[in-house]
């Protein structure tokens, strides 16, 4: 399964990197880590991941536009928005266009193995 | 034992329903078993017949067939013999010859045949064959009752083959049958006389065949289709029986899995309700939720309207959002619960308090298609309060730790001799409480030492800002008040004094050991003296003055004051330790009084003209006299009122009108240094104990000092502490 991150800390890269060698969960490969919503629909296009963890927040093109464009590229496409974002308006809106979960930010390894295994259910 | 009759009750409707149905399908299913039968039973009979008539008909079509032989062939000669003599009727001059050896043969012509034949087949075989017609030859060969109308019929009929009917002969049943003989060429030879024609139809045969071995095979089948006809109706009705059965069966699931349902709804605290994909209520919902929702529900209501109703347009639109979200199969209904708008959503309601419900929306799958939510309402109001007023006390005891850690790097000492000063005061109560005598004065003396103790305590507290302290000692000294008032202290109240002060100590421990290990061990020794460091001077002097002007403050901003404080108390740093001790708590009282009671209310001072801001002036001074000190607490406030405290006395009810007006003006006075004297109406933390003065005395007391008052009304008030160092 090809997953692609993005979000712009790259503590939070890192940390969900760390966690998919988790024996539950199926053989995860990351084809990419984006910092912005353009890199992420330029990687998207290029690799057409089948999961994406989404940032709401970032420079250049925000969650909910990278949202909308990832998954009108891809519509099958597994989208998990993470997010610290107290304004649920706003995730509820990237959820709208074509995300399927959501994820408070700060999280447990064990709450984003459960919300990984929810995602490829 | 309710369930029970009730769903007797539903059996017995249920039954009553069903009865209708029950006798309509019983007469329906024996109305077809019954026609069923009678239609098979006729066949068979008819059956009967039809293989009989066949019978009938071959035994004519054989007779018709060899009457055209014989005739065709002019008839036939045989031996004259007893059961063969000639035929009598037979008009033919060649009726009998001889053959070749001159025996005698007759003729047999094609009638005489038939006949003959027709007897022995009756003796053979039982079917009686009989030619016959309405103008015989032979005599014999007329025709009896039924023959004759048979005839009469074909002759009438010319198209009609053949004639036949179940008739009784000898008292036994036959079919008789009729065909109809048609003149033919050969036949004219005997015939023509009487005036027959070719191709006429003259008499017939008729042929009786016995039904009795028709009928016993027709008999022992109806035999055989009653049996299994009753059969089949028995399994019809044993068959409605089990389906009304079962109706009835599911029919009490369902009334009862109702009523359970009815029972949960009604009993149930939460708001249960479901709603479908076009945002509308379903048919049943919770007793709770009316209340809930503060408003009436019908079944079927439109749940998108009440919502705009109930919250803030972007909630409103984020809620529908969100439904809509989960009505849909994309997103992942666990993986989205936390952005539920309407977790914890303030209520806008037409009257009354505001407050707080939860909405849980959960998926209703149908055949896996998502087809309903069930959506769960909580009344959170409660919860949402604790939460606010925990987020406070979290709120306030950060403070206060702040201040504590604030005073510990500013003024070890003086916190650490609080807690040493109030942990000795604690354990003289506790030692007072074991050693004095139990009698009612004696108790009610200890009341009065612990309340100043307490009070005193307080007053150390808020000069600390140690607001935690200063509460737990403000609630000690309530229910002090409540034992005094009562007048006796019980020996219950000597136990629940016990379990106060131990709530202090563990107070006073958490803190202290939150100070000791907020700036490592203590900076005082263990007998509360501190051990003077270098710059302690000045330290107490000015964590003393901070103390007092923190106090001052907060007591004027809780009761809307403006004070200054003015300040001249270098001196006091030059007393000794024992002197300082007092002479803080002194001060605190002082203080506490000058702002709570000297000082107007702000609207009060402007009206008298005089500035917003009240002032207090503290000062320790040597007076002329060497080693002897004044220490001075004064504020330009209301003054001391001799009526004030007159009427006091007297609405207190510690004195009658005559008692009060008979005091002069400086008993009057003094009488505010009584225990439980207060001029405060309703009291709160810093006054309106009637603690207070009395603290006053008793340190003054402690210090060999003399206080002295002085006061005039609308400008001053003066206390002033006269001592020796």
């Amino acid at each position: 399964m090809k997953l692609l991150i993005v979000d712009d800390s790259s503590i939070i890269r890192g940390r969900i990197a760390r966690i998919l060698s988790d024996p539950r969960l199926p053989e995860i490969r990351i084809i990419g880590m984006a910092r912005n919503g353009v890199e992420a629909v330029g990687l998207s296009q290029q690799f057409k991941p089948e999961l994406v963890t989404m940032d709401l927040t970032m420079p250049e093109m925000d969650g909910v536009e990278c949202t909308e464009a990832i998954a009108t590229l891809n519509p099958k496409v597994n989208i998990l928005i993470i997010s610290a974002l107290s304004d649920k308006a706003t995730a509820i809106k990237a959820l709208k266009k074509g995300a399927k979960g959501f994820l408070y930010k700060p999280f447990t390894d064990e709450q984003l193995i459960q919300a990984f295994l929810e995602m490829i259910d | 034992m309710a369930t029970t009759s009730t769903s007797v009750i539903a059996t017995k409707s249920v039954i009553s329903k069903y009865r209708a149905l029950t006798v309509g399908l019983i007469v329906f299913w024996t109305v077809c078993v019954g026609a069923s039968l009678w239609i098979n039973i006729d066949r068979t009979y008819r059956h009967a017949e039809e293989a009989a008539g066949h019978q009938a008909r071959t035994a004519f079509d054989k007779d018709v067939i060899y009457r055209r032989w014989s005739s065709r062939l002019g008839g036939v000669y045989a031996k004259v013999t007893e059961t063969t003599p000639p035929n009598p009727y037979l008009r033919d001059p060649e009726r009998d010859i001889s053959g070749a050896k001159g025996e005698p043969l007759t003729k047999i012509n094609p009638a005489y045949m038939t006949r003959i034949v027709h007897e022995l087949g009756e003796l053979s075989s039982g079917i009686v064959g009989h030619i016959t017609s309405n103008n015989p030859i032979r005599p014999g060969n007329e025709p009896d009752p039924w023959e004759a109308r048979a005839l009469t019929l074909l002759e009438s009929h010319p198209d009609m083959k053949e004639f036949s009917e179940r008739q009784i002969m000898n008292g036994k049943p036959y079919l008789r049958f009729i065909g109809p003989l048609i003149t033919e060429e050969s036949c004219m030879g005997c015939h023509a006389f009487q005036g027959y024609k070719v191709g006429e139809q003259r008499g017939g045969i008729s042929v009786s065949v016995p039904m009795e071995p028709f009928l016993v095979q027709a008999n022992s089948a109806t035999v055989f289709l009653g049996i299994s006809h009753a059969g089949l109706w028995l399994f019809g009705v044993v068959f409605f029986f089990m389906f009304i059965r079962n109706l009835i069966k599911s029919d009490e699931q369902i009334a009862m899995a109702q009523e359970e349902t009815t029972e949960i709804l009604t009993t149930v605290h939460e708001g249960l309700f479901l709603l479908d994909k076009n945002g509308k209520m379903g048919t049943q919902f919770s007793a709770s939720l009316p209340g809930m929702m503060r408003r009436e529900i019908q079944p079927g209501m439109d749940f998108t309207a009440i919502l705009r109703e109930m919250v803030p347009q972007k909630v409103f639109e984020n809620a529908t959002s969100y439904i809509e979200l989960l009505l849909g199969n994309r997103v992942k209904e666990s993986l989205v619960a936390d952005l539920n708008p309407l977790n914890e959503v303030e209520i806008e309601g037409d009257s009354g308090a505001k407050h707080y419900l939860s909405f849980n929306f959960n998926r209703v799958l149908e055949e896996g298609e998502i087809s309903h939510l069930l959506v769960t309402v909580q009344d959170v109001t409660e919860r949402v309060y604790l939460e606010q007023q925990l987020e406070a006390a979290k709120d306030r005891s950060r403070k206060e730790v702040e201040v504590l850690l604030n005073l510990l790097q500013k003024d070890p000492v003086t916190l650490q001799q609080f807690f040493t000063t109030t942990e000795q005061s604690l354990t003289q109560i506790n030692e007072r409480l074991r050693n004095d005598d139990d009698t009612m004065e004696g108790r009610m003396h200890i009341l009065a030492y612990i309340m100043r103790v307490v009070h005193g305590i307080k007053g150390e507290a808020a000069a600390l800002g140690a607001e935690m302290f200063e509460s737990y000692a403000h609630s000690f000294e309530q229910e002090l008040v409540v034992m005094r008032e009562r007048g006796e202290v019980r020996g219950e109240d000597i136990v629940r004094i016990t379990v106060l002060l131990e709530g202090f100590y563990e107070r006073l421990a958490s803190m202290s050991s939150i100070a000791t290990r907020a700036v490592g061990s203590p900076s005082a020794s263990k007998d509360g003296a501190a051990v003077p460091t270098e710059g302690a001077e000045e330290k107490i002097i000015k964590s003393f003055e901070e103390n007092i002007r923190n106090l001052a403050q907060r007591i004027a901003i809780d009761d809307g004051k403006q004070v200054v404080v003015v300040t001249d108390i270098a001196q006091i740093a030059t007393l000794p330790r024992r002197i300082t001790k007092e002479l803080g708590s002194i001060a605190v009282q002082l203080v506490r009084n000058a702002v709570k009671h000297g000082i107007e209310p702000l609207q009060d001072r402007i009206a008298q003209g005089k500035s917003p801001h009240g002032e207090i002036q503290i000062s320790c001074r040597e007076t002329e006299v060497p080693d002897q000190f004044d220490f001075v607490v004064r504020d330009n406030g209301r003054g001391i009122s001799v009526a004030r405290i007159r009427k006091q006395l007297i609405t207190s009810g510690r004195m009658s009108a005559a008692e009060a007006e008979a005091l002069n003006a400086k008993d009057v006075i003094m009488k505010i240094f009584e225990t439980g004297f207060s001029t405060a109406e309703e009291a709160d933390r810093d006054a309106g104990r009637g603690v207070g003065m009395d603290v006053i005395a008793d340190k003054v007391l402690k210090i060999r000092g003399n206080l002295m008052l002085n006061s005039k009304i609308g400008e001053f008030t003066e206390f002033r502490v006269r001592f020796d160092a």
